[in-house]
């Protein structure tokens, strides 16, 4: 029997659509989870950028530790961003 | 395989797509730099070091100059429809880079004799890294260049292997000016 002549039981359908919502929460909420630890006030942790005394030098690592972190999003979105562009341009 | 023939049906070339991916790592690659560079600097209370030889700020802006027009050359190229007008576009565009990476050099040598190597102190480290970074993404651009101007210099239309060359040749330029502004002129 071919697959798509299958009949779905419409209580199976509503399993389903449970099921999608829990994974689709718990995909966000390990997002947010990870996204929070990237913090960088958790990452003080480097020796050798904050073990060196002035103010210039964390400052310094303040800045890079925020351009690290927004960077990469930063390049998936824009990607994700030209392609759906040229998907909507295509029709 | 990788064909150069493009499906009509895909709105987005998938060389291209991994090319953009690349290039992202790549700017990933020299934001760590720049950022080690940025936190060494603050940590050494006298820059430039004394003793040390001082960069060659005014020639190497006339010859940040020469890859800027490498870069338009590139675009003219890919812009051109006609295969021998896209050849010389493509041979300007080696030009130039040749001529950039050929001035980078002389320089290297001569700050070198006059004391500045890879060890002398963490000036020289970072800018040896840095600039030698982008210099060794300039050699393998002119390389891949190179196969391109034979590879696809004489269709009379844009190859795929072009237009990936030219994205990778717009992040070489387009990152140099800021390498420049940090490394040379702050």
């Amino acid at each position: 029997m071919s697959i798509t002549k299958l009949k779905v039981k419409p209580h199976c359908r509503c399993i389903g659509s449970v099921i999608m919502n829990y994974l689709r929460f718990t995909l966000l909420f390990i997002t947010v989870l990870l996204l929070c630890s990237l913090s960088p006030s958790l990452s003080m942790a480097c020796p050798n950028c904050l073990a060196q005394t002035g103010e210039e030098v964390k400052n310094a690592y303040y800045l890079t530790a925020g351009i690290l972190m927004f960077l990469p999003p930063a390049i998936i979105v824009s990607i994700f961003l030209w392609v759906k562009s040229r998907h909507d341009s295509h029709g | 395989m990788y064909s150069p023939e493009i499906s009509r049906s895909d709105p987005v070339d998938k060389a291209t797509l991994a090319m953009l991916i690349f290039l992202g790592t790549e700017i990933m690659f020299f934001a760590g730099l720049i950022s080690s560079f940025l936190i060494l600097r603050a940590g050494t209370p006298n820059w430039p070091p004394p003793g040390q030889p001082r960069y060659p700020i005014l020639i190497t802006g006339f010859n940040t100059l020469f890859l800027l027009v490498s870069g338009a050359t590139m675009f003219r190229a890919v812009k051109a429809a006609q295969g021998h007008r896209r050849k010389r576009w493509l041979l300007a565009t080696f030009g130039f880079g040749t001529l950039f990476l050929g001035i980078q050099g002389v320089e290297w040598v001569k700050l070198v004799e006059y004391g500045m190597t890879f060890t002398s102190s963490i000036y020289g480290g970072l800018f040896y890294t840095l600039i030698g970074c982008h210099a060794l993404h300039l050699v393998i651009a002119l390389v891949i260049l190179i196969f391109v101007i034979f590879r696809s210099g004489f269709g009379t239309r844009n190859h795929p292997l072009l237009s990936l060359c030219s994205l990778y040749w717009y992040f070489v330029v387009g990152i140099w000016p800021l390498l420049y502004t940090l490394v040379y002129l702050l």
